[in-house]
């Protein structure tokens, strides 16, 4: 079964009037700024059940910790597969439960085919640096390549890591799949990118939803294709008002902070210079430290509360247009849930020192369940197992060049 | 939630199925289908249970996709007494990760053991394979790093009495270029390329020339061993095995700066022992290498310690070092006092 033969897939007119006008998808009304009035098709609404327990979670959490501190961290592809295992196993979609079928020995097996080419690019570079007899000009060019082609790589690992994960969940005895090339793509995203510096990101509402557009048509679930034709101008203003917030509060706080800073540190080596004593110069030292840190934290909440607008803009372009297998979205989700997730997130990792880790999988988890509206009901009988690539090897360029938690 | 389901793999529809037992075979229905699958007993794998709801999902062996989620009942009982292997996969399960951490904790430990004891011999032999128009291109590089920023002392008598002495120890086949520069801590260093470079701070705190000769000649020794290069390849080995383990976090990337001029503590060894070779070759006291030590560690014990230069925190203890370096007093002074008080003036400009 090929790709190409699913239309079939499109909603059926009984449960969704919109479907009327089959192809192109239909329209859409473009969505006022703060409000939820985009035309919803009707159906019955369900989503996602997450029920994982903290407990569980802990169980899986501390072992995992333990055998990748004791393994030098090569234990972190089985640990990432456990916990992955156990979080697809918790979520479920009308009473049915997703599972992850990836194994840590593939993800392992994808890290070691990508590591002695990263090491050779790595070392390849210094040993350029120090053995050759190539003017500094060429170096500076040598190591402009080379950063784009960090950034090159670190797209195409992201695309090919969607696939793994897409081929290696099974949800009603179906897996999902994903077409394309993660090295075209990856060239796109690259160009994209530049693009996006050359116009100051204004361009990044436009070149996010045209990556984003690209990767969830590519993405299939059995024979069924994801359809999303998303819009950078429902996002665009959300965007500049988020930019524009941030760029003037980093200044503030950089201001404000840097004076508040440079009148302490010169107050206290004041104090210093006259008594000599080197506490006292530790202890400016240490204030400057702690009031850099502060500022650093500062910017960051003013980014999250700045861009989640923005997130939430792109949220609801993506549940208006997506479409799959019959199914609709929508998405409940608030710039409020936005910021106490990443915020209550962030504070909770950084104050147990990591080890609050599984509490913040298990409110994101909740957090993605709960945001998720689905619309309509899957017909099974009408998707079917589609023979699309399964990569042998899991994620190994996403180890190399992007490691995260999940 | 807690109710069965069977999906066949090849539709997304999920069906309540009705089990029965025939003969060796599951024998899967459902209310409208009489028969929709049968799967062999020894095909059956757990695929994992859910202890909230006690559902345990099956799979085969022979399929990949379909999938049958059962929850207690007389039909699952009867499988799992039939086939006892099954009501053990979650042992078996633990057992398979326990397997895995603790081979790569042993592999982890190994790599270990051979990044420290093998790999510094591999590096010696290694060495003698790099050849010496490497060396000298990436030394020029290091040198060019390491003096850039600092003031090159230059005072001429000063620059005269250190080349003659420097001439006296150097073995035959090795020439060195040699500077002094202007920093207040004592250290030197021997770069790749036969570089030597020597702070001001070391010339003041040597007592007499003797000192300085001892620690020209312990640098000579470095570069007529090929230490330098022996070093960087030694550190690179491990700084490439921390990379693989860690992945591309960075950590590799600090490794190979900390692998550049650093030296373990068999080489420290053999630097000292030529050394005094080729101080008693030159016919030169051979002790001051050891009187020097003694300062410096005078020095660190008034200052409880901490202010010590890399080359000599890294180094063997420094009053077991004193010790072997104390061979004897016999040899002529390094220099005259004229060249010692040339010498000392060297960053001075007049």
């Amino acid at each position: 079964m090929t790709p190409d033969q699913s239309l079939r897939l499109q909603p059926s007119p009984a449960r969704t009037p919109a479907a009327d006008n089959a192809s192109p998808p239909p329209p859409v009304q473009p969505p006022v700024q703060g409000g939820s009035n985009i035309a919803q098709p009707a159906g019955p609404r369900t989503g996602f059940v997450y029920d994982g327990k903290l407990g569980e979670l802990y169980g899986i959490f501390l072992p995992n910790l333990l055998w990748t501190i004791l393994t030098l961290t090569i234990f972190r592809f089985w640990a990432k597969t456990r916990m992955r295992r156990y979080l697809w196993s918790r979520t479920s979609l009308n009473g049915d439960r997703f599972e992850y079928t990836g194994t840590g020995g593939e993800m392992f097996l994808g890290f070691l085919i990508v590591m002695p080419v990263y090491l050779l690019f790595i070392f390849g570079f210094q040993a350029a640096y120090y053995g050759l007899d190539i003017s500094d000009a060429v170096l500076v060019g040598v190591q402009i390549v080379g950063a784009f082609l960090i950034f090159y790589l670190t797209f195409v690992a992201q695309y090919a890591a969607q696939r793994y994960r897409l081929t290696r969940t099974l949800w009603r005895g179906i897996r999902g799949g994903m077409t394309g090339s993660a090295w075209a793509w990856g060239f796109k995203a690259t160009f994209f990118a530049l693009l996006t510096g050359i116009t100051f990101t204004l361009a990044l509402p436009w070149t996010q939803m045209r990556l984003l557009s690209d990767r969830l048509n590519h993405s299939y679930f059995g024979d069924a294709k994801a359809q999303a034709e998303l819009k950078s101008g429902p996002v665009f203003v959300t965007y500049i008002v988020g930019a524009v917030c941030a760029v003037a509060g980093t200044f503030l706080v950089i201001f404000l902070g840097g004076m508040i800073v440079a009148a302490t540190a010169m107050a206290l080596s004041k104090v210093s210079a006259s008594s000599g004593s080197l506490e006292m110069n530790l202890a400016a030292n240490v204030s400057v430290m702690i009031a850099f840190a502060l500022m650093y934290v500062a910017i960051a909440l003013i980014y999250v509360l700045a861009f989640s607008f923005y997130q939430v803009a792109i949220a609801r372009e993506v549940a208006a247009k997506l479409q799959l297998g019959g199914l609709r979205f929508a998405t409940p989700v608030t710039p409020g849930r936005v910021m106490s997730r990443y915020v209550g997130n962030i504070l909770i990792v950084v104050f147990t020192l990591g080890l609050g880790l599984p509490i913040a999988i298990h409110r994101t988890m909740l957090f993605l369940a709960n945001n998720i509206e689905v619309i309509g009901e899957i017909e099974g009988s009408e998707i079917t197992h589609a023979n699309l690539e399964r990569p042998k090897v899991g994620e190994g360029l996403l180890e190399a060049f992007d490691p995260g938690i999940l | 939630m807690a109710e069965d389901r069977y999906y066949d793999g090849k539709t997304a529809t999920a069906h309540r199925p009705l089990i029965r037992i025939e003969g060796e075979e599951l024998v899967i229905a459902s209310a409208e289908v009489a028969e929709l699958d049968r799967w062999p007993f020894a095909d059956i794998r757990v695929i994992d249970q859910n202890k909230v709801t006690g559902g345990m999902n099956f799979g085969r062996l022979s399929d990949p996709a379909p999938r049958l989620l059962l929850h207690d009942s007389p039909a699952r009982q009867a499988l799992l007494a039939a086939q006892p292997q099954l009501a053990t996969w979650k042992a078996r399960e633990a057992k398979r990760g326990f397997v895995v951490g603790a081979t790569w904790t042993i592999v982890g430990l190994a790599i270990g053991a051979i990044a420290f004891f093998g790999w510094r011999h591999g590096a010696a032999a290694l060495t003698q394979f790099v050849p010496k128009s490497w060396e000298k291109r990436v030394g020029e590089k290091v040198h060019k790093a390491v003096i850039e920023g600092f003031t090159l002392c230059k005072g001429e008598d000063g620059t005269t009495a250190l080349r003659t002495l420097t001439d006296k120890l150097l073995p035959d086949g090795l020439e060195i270029s040699l500077d002094v520069i202007d920093v207040k801590f004592p250290n030197a260093l021997a770069i790749p390329g036969d570089h030597v470079v020597v702070t001001s701070g070391l010339i003041e705190m040597a007592t007499s020339p003797d000192m300085v000769s001892g620690v020209l000649a312990h640098e000579i020794a470095h570069l007529e061993l090929r230490h330098p290069t022996q070093g960087i390849i030694s550190n690179l080995g491990v700084a490439a095995t921390v990379s693989i383990i860690l992945g591309g976090s960075g950590a590799g990337d600090l490794a190979y700066l900390a692998a550049i001029l650093s030296y373990s503590r068999e080489m420290e060894t053999e630097a000292d022992y030529r050394g005094i070779e080729l101080l008693r070759e030159a016919g030169l006291k051979s002790d001051g290498l050891a009187e020097f030590f003694k300062v410096l560690a005078e020095g660190e014990e008034e200052k409880g310690g901490g202010m010590l230069p890399d080359w000599l925190s890294t180094h063997p203890g420094l009053p077991d070092r004193a010790k072997y370096a104390a061979t004897d007093g016999a040899g002529k002074p390094a220099m005259s006092d004229a060249e010692w008080q040339a010498l000392r003036r060297i960053c001075r400009k007049t």
